[in-house]
């Protein structure tokens, strides 16, 4: 099965999507336990919020992996849904 | 163009919070996570744990949000110089085939007026609408609803998806002993697009 079967316009634009709001969740997660571990300081609650914040940054990396294999999967289905409708009325 | 980006703008968005939605759903986990493992407890245990609950919860969360993404927008449909030329076309074929034996799909949904003589409700002004809804490869849901008689493809088309599903469900709950009960579809008809409007994705399948 070609590529372009898979890597329709709509599943790329929907990656797209996906790899831009994981990367934006990721990124605030990341910097709120920054702040507060800087808040605390050092110390073992500054440690803990570390394993926190790597515990969600692993969930979130899963979830994301899950999501992409999903939508990989569901571009390869053809079958005509009307999405074209959107570029007639948008 | 400013159109098509503010809608992807706005998708990501809402992505961007069912992601966050899931981050939070599982801080209780990685608050206990780090507890565990401050307390010196194996990752080799810990980790699939966290794995397996953090992915149920994902699920869970990224389920609750659920996808508000309006694929038909219907009222900006009506104000669409090329919405309206295609809608002559739908009515013209409307009323080039008064016994319709075609199916209208849109978006992972068709609908299809029953056949009279297999119908069990034939109501005066009504259709009685069999709606096939496709949630995957081989899985279907069949509801029927029934729609005004004269512009039924209008309603189907003006309403989006989610509303005639759920209008569809609750009809049938209530008048469950005068219509046929939902049957899983083992075969799905493949669509054949409309001659006139090349690559419109507004298809007839014939059944």
């Amino acid at each position: 099965m070609p590529v372009s079967d898979w890597l329709e316009l709509k599943t790329l634009k929907l990656l797209s999507q996906h790899t831009i709001s994981i990367v934006a969740a990721a990124l605030s997660f990341f910097l709120v336990t920054k702040v507060i571990k800087y808040a605390v300081g050092a110390g073992p609650v500054a440690e803990a919020f570390e394993y926190v914040d790597e515990a969600i940054l692993l969930i979130l990396f899963l979830w994301f992996t899950y999501q992409m294999l999903l939508l990989l999967w569901k571009g390869r289905v053809k079958w005509g849904n009307g999405n074209e409708l959107l570029s007639l009325v948008a | 163009m400013e159109m098509n980006f503010s809608a992807w703008l706005r998708d990501t968005g809402r992505l961007y919070v069912r992601y966050m939605a899931v981050g939070l759903a599982t801080l209780p986990m990685a608050l206990a996570y780090a507890m565990a493992k401050q307390n010196g407890v194996s990752e080799h245990i810990l980790l699939p744990v966290l794995a397996a609950a953090g992915t149920a919860t994902a699920f869970y969360a990224w389920k609750k949000l659920g996808d508000k993404h309006v694929e038909l927008p219907g009222v900006l449909a009506h104000s669409d110089l090329r919405w309206t030329n295609l809608w002559r076309d739908v009515e013209f074929q409307t009323k080039a085939a008064p016994v319709l034996q075609s199916l209208y799909v849109i978006q992972h949904v068709a609908a299809t007026p029953l056949p009279a003589a297999s119908q069990e409700v034939e109501l005066q002004n009504f259709h009685l609408i069999e709606i096939w809804h496709r949630k995957g490869v081989h899985d279907f849901k069949q509801f029927q609803i029934t729609l005004p008689k004269e512009d039924w493809l209008t309603f189907a088309i003006t309403r989006k998806r989610d509303e005639l599903l759920e209008d569809a469900k609750l009809q049938h709950k209530y008048t469950e002993s005068a219509l046929v009960k939902p049957r899983e579809v083992t075969s799905f008809p493949q669509p054949v697009a409309f001659p006139f409007i090349p690559g419109a994705g507004l298809s007839l399948v014939k059944e």
